[in-house]
């Protein structure tokens, strides 16, 4: 990550520099706040430690520009300065720094806020990134926007009420919940590399189409595991990987890519299933009307313990009264964006089941490809 | 055998606090000794400047240098010169210029007497830039 270090004296930018160095960081120094400000315009940093006081441009006045003009990220801004008190405190904050320090500076204390920085930088480079590749998907995806609004909205709903039972308590926390809410909107990334004449064929698929269209999650769980090897403490990208390959896994074993079963398969793929599928159901689709929730919920009820874990089945039957309310609450952006071509999954025999699903390739099984 | 790694002179630390700036400086004495020459350079242009300002009675100009020789000799370690640069900074925003010589030439023995300390720990054969 690239720090910038601003300060008019010498000794300072020096020893702060030094220290930024030695912990990793790229750095480039300039001496006043006009140096600085076009240091930023050319540069990628994300990081501004800069002194207040300073010839030319203030580090107060660099802090306002940095605010006013969009450079492209977030920076983040420490004031590091020998003023003192609340009220310059206040003054420096109101411009828009994001941290305070006072010289003399304390080793320890400028890593922990560094780390700080990093943090709360990183977090806005995570939701680029999710909000990137899920336009992306969507883009490639003939099914709508909406439909990944509700669909992490139904896997938020899961994961809730699981972190309330004694079997996910200890698994899932708010973390896991928040996380599953960013990331599942990518479950279906791997469809940017389906052709376009099976993606978007509005017929039938036939059984070599098929096999076509379920490489998607090979490609999404593959792409995001490439990420996840360059940035291995991007849990994000591990929960992404995991619901792009295993989201249409079977509880019993007859799913795909991998063919895992029961807790083989990741609880995120377990949860986006059920939602995914779910949300399937009650929407239109060229090939079928959109059904009732009640349909919806006997599908998934015969899908308990073969299709779907019996627990997130369970979790479901438990908040089915809040999947309705959000179906509901974006239902009107449903109705206007299913004007899509849908694809259809290549379905081996036809549902036995009373209910017609176009998406069934067998009388248990719904397939949303 | 192998050399032992160099130890910091023992010096008075209300000059120079060398502990602390040996740990701003990560335990490199080289860099600390390299960061003392750096500042005894830039404090010694400084002081000019700012007996400048006071010599054409420019207050703003003395609070501004004195503010940047305080932070300087803040993270430098150099507490004694920090306190003195603190009073010359308030003085000055405050226009006190008459009470502004004593605090000078306390500053110049301060500063005397930081230059005669930080030769204890300037590497053998090198001189002060000042």
């Amino acid at each position: 990550m690239r720090v910038l270090v601003v300060d008019d004296d010498i000794t300072s930018a020096c020893l702060v520099e030094n220290f930024l160095l030695a912990a990793g960081y790229e750095v480039g120094v300039a001496h006043d706040g006009v140096e600085a400000f076009d240091l930023l315009c050319q540069g990628d940093y994300r990081i501004v430690i800069s002194d207040w006081q300073m010839p030319r441009m203030s580090g107060l006045e660099l802090t306002r520009r940095i605010r006013e003009r969009h450079l492209g990220s977030y920076v983040y801004v420490i004031l590091l300065t020998s003023l003192g008190g609340t009220q310059n405190l206040i003054e420096g904050l109101n411009a828009g720094a994001d941290d305070f320090i006072t010289k003399p500076f304390q080793p320890d204390e400028l890593q922990v806020r560094l780390h700080v920085a990093e943090r709360i930088v990183a977090l806005e480079t995570r939701d680029l990134v999710i909000f990137s590749m899920a336009k992306l998907a969507e883009s490639r995806d003939p099914e709508t926007g909406a439909h990944l609004e509700r669909m992490r909205a139904y896997s938020r709903l899961l994961a809730e009420h699981l972190s309330e039972t004694a079997k996910f308590g200890d698994v899932i926390n708010a973390d896991y919940i928040r996380t599953l809410y960013l990331t599942s909107p990518l479950h279906d990334i791997g469809k940017v590399g389906i052709p376009d004449q099976v993606l978007l064929k509005p017929g039938r698929l036939n059984e070599f189409e098929f096999h076509v269209m379920q490489q998607h999650t090979v490609i999404g769980g593959a792409t995001l595991d490439a990420a996840l090897q360059a940035h291995p403490t991007a849990e994000f990208l591990r929960f992404a990987r995991d619901i792009a390959m295993s989201h249409h896994e079977r509880f019993d074993g007859e799913g795909y890519p991998n063919r895992l079963s029961g807790e083989q398969i990741p609880l995120c793929g377990r949860i986006v299933a059920v939602a995914d599928v779910y949300d399937a159901l009650t929407t239109r689709r060229v090939y079928k009307p959109a059904y009732s929730h009640d349909v919806a919920r006997s599908i998934i009820l015969s899908g308990r313990g073969t299709q779907f874990d019996p627990d997130i089945v369970d979790a479901f039957l438990k908040r089915e009264a809040d999947f309705v309310e959000i179906h509901h609450q974006l239902e009107r952006v449903s109705d206007h964006d299913t004007t899509w071509v849908m694809p259809r999954a290549y379905s081996v025999p036809e549902p036995a089941a009373e209910i017609p699903s176009h998406d069934s390739s067998t009388s248990d099984t719904v397939v949303i490809a | 055998m192998s050399p032992q790694p160099a130890r910091p002179p023992q010096v008075d630390r209300h000059t120079l606090a060398l502990d602390e700036l040996m740990e701003r400086c990560l335990g490199n004495l080289n860099f600390a000794q390299r960061v003392v020459s750096v500042f005894e350079e830039h404090f010694g242009r400084d002081l000019a400047a700012l007996e400048a300002g006071l010599a054409s009675d420019d207050m703003d100009e003395v609070a501004r240098i004195a503010h940047r020789m305080k932070g300087s000799s803040a993270n430098a370690a150099a507490p004694q010169l920090c306190r003195d640069m603190a009073s010359i900074e308030e003085l000055a925003q405050h226009h006190r210029s008459a009470e502004m010589a004593r605090c000078i030439l306390k500053l110049r023995e301060d500063w005397s007497q930081f230059r005669e300390t930080a030769q204890h720990i300037r590497p053998t054969g090198a001189t002060s830039g000042n």
